[in-house]
């Protein structure tokens, strides 16, 4: 792999070379020490919170809008839109959200393709962010704290300088264009990106055994847990919207007064109680229970069904927005534990 | 391309088949247009038809003749029915597909079909008698079973009439309330009573199921005692399809997508899928 060192000092200027070629978006502080992903040019780089654990919204939100316009519609019929192919960069992306887009990116393009999400995907770059976890991280649980690959590059703090993986030619290309203020690595970077690790290793340990977590709820559907979070679920679909890997969408129309209008989508929740329902008022998960339930297992049972792993990357934002102080990882333990 | 374009059309004709229930004919605007799929439609397979300024839904084709236009059997019941029955004719609509996987033609090949039909069940299960009328020496005996509360209800007249005389199917009725000038042959009751007199060769039959969901629990159990296998039973669920690609998430029973696994689910799949139809 291709690393090379830069000096913090110079991280400034690097991301305004970036931003000469990419609308550059960051990590900021959006107070009460919460964070989001915001442009750069709108805050200035010292606004870049490089200690960030977790924004409010993940990365998702810049491939699939939370609301967007699919196709407008006159008298004479239905009408493709451009989707805006200005190119982004989306910087300090911990790995549990590259795990998390990665997933997201494997899903909008089976069985087809989802044109506006892949175009908007295929012009962004991607640049990593090691990190350190908080309370509410368990990407250990999931085995999400690490990835290889899924990003152009991959900045590791070593203090005064970063270390940086090169992760696509992409990636190598953006080096290149300030290649007088990145530093090959010397022994002594890479003893000290070891180090890191090593360190970083000893505060990401797994907080509950999920060990055939999958397995467990599939043989006891009928667990007395979905019950009693059914009981202290808002159906507020708050974990849904912050949650990396949600992506169910609405489809729906806005009519102006002429007929004309447009067609949209708008992220969905399928804890909400409408999400299900058929003309003649027909449900089929009026419980909410059964709601709960069935994200979960759509998390831990059906994803990794198809696809050999958990949907959950452990990034701890649906807990966070919990209004009812739902805690994922101990939901998860106590299905473990009342099932096993 | 944009699966989630929807192609323009044009609502040709209409024609009432029943009370709130309708006969519709599409024509798409661009006649080399293709659905997604890049083929013609399967049986049991459906579209999603737009309205415009109104929204987007699902109906199933209810033909597999290879005819000028799409015909949809629509019943008006929902915010985009109840506008497309206000439609003049040669109206704008949008259509996207075909979707879904559709009744498995090749699986029955050689077997007896038995097709049970519940109300407006009949417009998919129309598709896959006509599939197997074009094809009939490839499949054995085809019998429809259809259940309906009055005879006045009854759709495709015309198919009906031809059916019943025809030497190349068995049709059963099933009427719940008989009316002294009922025009076809029919028994009183519900499709469980009409099933349960049925001589089928168990290891030799296919059944293909769309109606209400109230009617599958009592037919799979009925099929069931018949012993026919739960891998040769198929049953149409109906849920809230709106992207047609297994993206939106809204029609997923047990997380598996009816639109794109579905909508023909077997009744070993259904058991999977915490239905309780088990077979």
């Amino acid at each position: 792999m291709e690393t090379f060192t830069l000096y913090r000092e110079h991280l400034g200027q690097f991301l305004d070379v970036c931003q000469e070629q990419f609308r550059v978006q960051i990590p900021v502080s959006a107070g009460d020490g919460r964070y989001r992903f915001s442009p750069l040019a709108g805050h200035g780089v010292e606004a870049l919170a490089l200690e960030y654990h977790r924004t409010l919204l993940p990365p998702k939100k810049y491939f699939l809008l939370p609301e967007e316009t699919i196709c407008t519609f006159d008298q004479k019929g239905y009408h493709p839109v451009e989707v805006a192919e200005e190119p982004f960069l989306l910087f300090g992306l911990h790995p549990c959200d590259l795990h998390g887009l990665r997933i997201i990116d494997q899903f909008f393009s089976t069985p087809y393709a989802d044109s506006a999400y892949q175009s908007r995907r295929k012009n962004a770059l991607i640049v990593g962010l090691g990190c350190l976890p908080d309370d509410k991280c368990f990407c250990a649980t999931m085995n999400t704290q690490q990835i290889m690959g899924g990003y152009d590059l991959f900045f590791w703090d070593l203090g005064e300088r970063f270390y940086i993986q090169v992760g696509s030619e992409a990636g190598h290309g953006l080096i290149h264009k300030a290649r007088e203020m990145f530093h090959d690595v010397v022994d002594e970077d890479r003893q000290d990106y070891l180090e890191t690790l090593y360190q970083r290793r000893h505060l990401l340990t797994p907080k509950v055994d999920v060990a055939d977590l999958s397995q467990i709820m599939e043989a006891n559907p009928d667990c007395a847990v979905w019950d009693e979070l059914g009981a202290a679920c808002f159906a507020c679909g708050a974990c849904t919207m912050v949650c990396p890997t949600c992506t169910c969408y609405d489809i729906f129309d806005r009519v102006e007064l002429d007929g004309s209008g447009r067609r949209c989508r708008q992220w969905d929740s399928c804890l909400f109680r409408d999400f299900d329902r058929i003309a003649g008022e027909v449900h089929f998960r009026s419980d909410r229970s059964d709601r709960v339930k069935n994200r979960f297992f759509h998390k831990e049972v059906v994803h990794v069904k198809q696809h050999q792993r958990s949907a959950c990357v452990g990034c701890g934002r649906c807990q966070e927005a919990c209004p009812a102080g739902i805690d994922v990882v101990s939901v998860l333990s106590r299905v473990h534990a009342s099932c096993a | 391309m944009n699966v989630l374009l929807p192609l323009s059309a044009h609502m040709v004709h209409h024609r009432k088949l029943a009370q709130d229930v309708a006969l519709f004919q599409l024509q798409l605007d661009d006649p080399f247009a293709i659905g997604p799929s890049g083929e013609n439609h399967r049986p049991g397979q459906f579209v999603m038809l737009s309205v415009p300024g109104v929204g987007e839904a699902p109906f199933s084709i209810c033909h597999a003749a290879h005819i000028d236009y799409l015909e949809l059997c629509i019943r008006r019941t929902g915010s985009v029915t109840r506008r497309l029955f206000e439609l003049g004719e040669n109206t704008l609509v949008g259509l996207r597909g075909p979707f879904g996987n559709g009744f498995p033609m090749e699986k029955m090949v050689g077997k007896d079909v038995l097709l049970i039909a519940g109300g407006l069940g009949l417009a998919p299960l129309r598709s896959v008698l006509q599939y197997v009328l074009q094809h009939r020496e490839s499949y054995g005996r085809l019998i429809l079973v259809y259940g309906m509360g009055r005879q006045a209800e009854a759709l495709f007249r015309e198919d009906l009439e031809y059916w019943i005389d025809s030497t190349k199917l068995d049709v059963c009725l099933a009427v719940e309330h008989p009316a002294p000038k009922d025009l076809f042959p029919a028994d009183t009751g519900h499709v469980g009573m009409v099933l349960e007199r049925l001589e089928l060769t168990a290891d030799n039959t296919v059944a293909a199921i769309c109606g209400p969901p109230v009617m599958y629990g009592p037919v799979a159990k009925i099929l069931r005692s018949k012993r026919l296998y739960p891998e040769n039973v198929f049953f149409s669920f109906e849920r809230r399809m709106e992207c047609g690609i297994g993206h939106c998430g809204h029609c997923a029973i047990s997380c598996r997508s009816t639109c794109q696994d579905g909508p023909v689910f077997s009744a070993w799949e259904a058991r999977s899928l915490g239905e309780p139809l088990e077979v």
